[in-house]
């Protein structure tokens, strides 16, 4: 499996692999200064194209896991590269330009209410836009003409000039898409995108990520608390309990045994962190 | 007075031991303060006899406030347009001293921790003392007329503005920086896209109900010679001249509501941005 | 672009180009170009025609500090005792003053409310009446109060009373406005008089808002109470105006110092009794 290769092995992996894997981690640990060990030695591999979704209990670690991917959350060890690039090591106009590379959406949409829809769409092209000219907003024609097509693919061409405060949840969340796709990404990390969604808005947006993940071959990971969003979604699951990797297989391996593990198989702790 | 009933009553009549108490104290803070308004009203000397005395002042008053009169259009002219100078000065630099004292003030942003509790402590004492009392400092130092109105109200606005400044930029939403931060936009995009969207539009709403009770303010600091039209009011009541100073009252309305209506307009066309629609 | 405007017709709303974007960003900037330039025009206007500057500004607040550190500090403690009564007087007017207000605010809430008043005529007068006491500040009430009743705290706790109806008489309408229509139903339902109405279906929904706004008046009185003596209307105000009548700055220094202590004592303790008494 996945986790036993050693970091050599892995940089044979990179370099002399015909599909070589877009996002390595190695070894990775989350310690908080408050002593919760949030992630344990988590070992993976993820190749180009996939459709990933990490599931577990909420406090499972989904969520400092994918933040350690472009470090909004500093890893405490261990490895990870992207793309040929080593994440953990990079300074800061390094880790900008790595950054530029993943789109984030998230549980609670993050965006700036108070601007337009097309303009959070071009927020994903500040990596690329100069100090000046992204302080005042000003993108050129061709970015803007991107940002509408964006739109138009996630079915809001008709709201662009709308401010965000007035759309519904589903729809902000097809505008953070938008905004991720935006940055022409190699990678989509969604965290609990659905989370604050209703049924039939989830359904629309695990469908545009299914979308963009086949389509457009951009590797998404997905952390989800509802299991058969995964089933129906992903290509592949990776069960997270306590902060280490307790199962990564294709899809369809996965059993209602190893669901019920996975969820109810420890006893639960009184005070779980969030 | 209505009472819910608790489970803990039963046929109206309370079994939990608390609850008594906790009526008996209700009752007991109530008619305390009965008692103290009945004895207010003895410490003033507020007797009907004082209201039947001031009859025949009343009515000569009455008689001689019609029909309101301008006196000295001139005058009153001037002073209006003085007491709207006060009025957007004051607040003008008010907003203008707010602004750095709040980045100080407010938790997230301030370079030093204790700095902000100092600051919060030094608005709170701006805030509690009145206007007029400002005013009447400035007069004592630099004498009467506008500049101490202005000193008066610019200080006064501090108080309110570095407070309600410093909770818009506690409140600044974390999840846009987040998502701004992920996508590689560098600190300045950060501060500029992200934050400055969200803080600009309270800031607004607040600077412009400043201005709101900075113009009823500059109306009234007159009547202490603090400039501005307060003072022709004073001039009018005491030469008993109470027509002009109807009068005098009557623009004063028309002042502090034509204010509100501009302000509201102001308000309006900066938050409105929906009327914009795609038309081929 | 030529794509998307050749597809436009078919669909429902046109989908927006980049010529949409440009005129969406050109009308944000003319919109907000008109508010700045009334904004600016105005003060630069007050500005420049007051002779009001940053200089002006700066040397004011340092010529004030440099007075009150020579002449208005330290504040004469040994004449606190002097201004006790006076303090109390201040109380015991924004205390009367508050209870005028309650006691004309009701009718003019229950009135003006759209659901309670017995008539839309009686509404939009009560709601008048509260607008033009709003519109008056309490200062100018006092000038009028001060001529009819002469020097002292009762002119100054008329105009209090008086100046309060502005406030409560459009919040208690508004609170009652907001009341939840099916208790009142249910209430009357049950054959009650419109009074019984008031009593069991209004209040209990009306109250924590009566409350709130009673307590934020009775606050806002206090400082108004210490501010009224200035004009004529007694209290800490008027031994304030006094002393810097006659000079004796470290005398309202005290004041003021005493003035500030008031309005915090109050604040505070309006506080804990609420907690305690509700």
């Amino acid at each position: 499996m996945a986790s036993e290769l050693n970091t050599r092995a892995l940089q044979q992996v990179t370099s002399e692999s015909t599909t070589p894997a877009l996002l390595s981690v190695r070894n990775l640990n989350k310690t908080y200064p408050d002593g919760t060990q949030a992630l344990h030695d988590v070992s993976l591999d993820i190749p180009s194209g996939q459709l990933v979704a990490v599931i577990g209990l909420s406090g499972a670690g989904k969520s400092t896991f994918m933040r350690c991917v472009n470090r909004l959350v500093e890893p405490t060890s261990g490895q990870i590269v992207f793309d040929g690039q080593d994440v953990t090591r990079a300074r800061r106009g390094d880790l900008r330009r790595i950054r530029r590379q993943m789109g984030m959406i998230f549980q609670q949409f993050n965006l700036v209410q108070r601007l337009p829809v097309v303009t959070n769409v071009l927020h994903g092209r500040l990596g690329y836009t100069s100090a000046v000219r992204g302080c005042l907003g000003r993108f050129p024609q061709h970015e803007v003409e991107q940002a509408l097509e964006m739109l138009a693919q996630v079915g809001l061409a008709d709201q662009a000039f709308k401010r965000c405060s007035e759309l519904s949840g589903g729809q902000m969340q097809r505008v953070g898409i938008a905004r991720a796709m935006m940055q022409g990404a190699a990678l989509i990390l969604a965290d609990e995108p659905i989370a604050s969604l209703d049924v039939s808005s989830s359904e629309k947006v695990m469908t545009i990520l299914k979308e963009v993940a086949t389509a457009q071959r951009i590797t998404t990971i997905v952390n989800l608390h509802q299991v058969d969003f995964a089933q129906q979604f992903a290509d592949r699951v990776i069960g997270l309990r306590d902060g280490s990797v307790f199962c990564d297989m294709p899809t369809d391996g996965l059993t209602e045994d190893l669901i019920r593990d996975l969820y109810y198989g420890h006893v639960p702790q009184q005070d779980e962190e969030d | 007075m209505v009472q819910t009933s608790t489970p803990a009553e039963v046929g109206g009549i309370p079994t939990d031991p608390q609850a008594t108490r906790r009526r008996v104290t209700h009752r007991i803070l109530w008619g305390l303060a009965a008692a103290f308004v009945v004895l207010s009203v003895f410490q003033l000397g507020i007797t009907p006899q004082r209201f039947t005395d001031a009859l025949p002042r009343a009515s000569f008053v009455w008689d001689r406030m019609w029909p309101p009169a301008i006196d000295d259009g001139g005058a009153l002219s001037t002073a209006v347009v003085e007491s709207l100078q006060i009025a957007i000065v004051g607040t003008a630099f008010g907003i203008l001293l707010s602004i750095p004292l709040a980045l100080i003030a407010a938790r997230n942003v301030t370079p030093f921790a204790p700095l902000s509790l100092a600051m919060k402590g030094f608005a709170a004492f701006v805030r509690a003392v009145p206007a007029l009392i400002w005013a009447f400092l400035f007069i004592m130092a630099v004498g009467l007329g506008p500049t101490a109105g202005i000193l008066a109200l610019a200080v006064n606005s501090t108080g309110m503005l570095v407070k309600v400044y410093a909770e818009a930029l506690e409140e600044i939403p974390m999840g846009p920086i987040e998502a701004l931060q992920a996508s590689g936009a560098s600190r300045s995009h950060i501060a500029f896209q992200g934050i400055l969207p969200s803080v600009v539009r309270l800031f607004i709403a607040w600077s412009v109900f400043r201005l709101d009770i900075n113009v009823r303010y500059s109306t009234i600091l007159g009547v202490v010679g603090a400039g501005g039209i307060g003072w022709e009011l004073t001039r009018a009541a005491s030469l008993s001249r109470y027509d002009v100073a109807l009068g005098i009252t009557v623009v004063i309305f028309i002042l502090v509501m034509a204010t509100e209506a501009v302000s509201q307009w102001l308000r309006r066309r900066v938050d409105d941005d929906t009327a914009f629609r795609v038309e081929e | 672009m030529a794509v998307s405007s050749s597809r436009s017709a078919v669909r429902r709303s046109p989908a927006p180009t980049y010529a949409h974007y440009r005129q969406y960003k050109q009308q944000r900037v003319r919109r907000n170009l008109v508010v700045w330039a009334v904004v600016f025009g105005a003060v630069t206007w007050a500005v420049w025609s007051s002779g009001f500057g940053l200089l002006t500004l700066f040397n004011g607040l340092s010529e004030s500090y440099s007075f009150i550190v020579t002449d208005a500090l330290p504040p004469k403690l040994e004449s606190v005792p002097d201004y006790l009564g006076p303090t109390l007087e201040t109380l015991y007017m924004s205390v009367v003053g508050l209870v005028i207000s309650v006691v004309i605010s009701v009718p003019i809430g229950i009135l003006g409310a759209r659901n309670t008043t017995v008539h839309r005529v009686v509404s939009y007068l009560a709601k008048s009446i509260a607008g033009i006491a709003r519109a008056a500040p309490s200062l100018v009430i006092t000038v009028f109060f001060v001529a009819v009743f002469g020097v002292g705290p009762l002119a100054g706790t008329l105009a209090l009373g008086l100046g309060g109806v502005g406030i409560l008489g459009k919040v208690y309408a508004d609170a009652i406005e907001e009341i939840d229509a099916a208790q009142i139903e249910g209430v009357r339902s049950t054959g009650a008089s419109w009074l019984q109405i008031l009593g069991q279906g209004v209040w209990p929904q009306f109250k924590p808002a009566f409350m709130t706004w009673t307590q934020y008046r009775f606050e806002r009185n206090v400082r108004g109470g210490a501010v009224i003596g200035l004009v004529g209307g007694g209290g800490l105000g008027f031994s304030l105006i006094s002393a810097i009548n006659l000079y004796q700055f470290r005398d309202a220094m005290t004041i003021i110092l005493m003035i500030f202590v008031m309005v915090m004592v109050i604040e505070l303790a309006t506080r804990a009794l609420r907690r305690r008494a509700i």
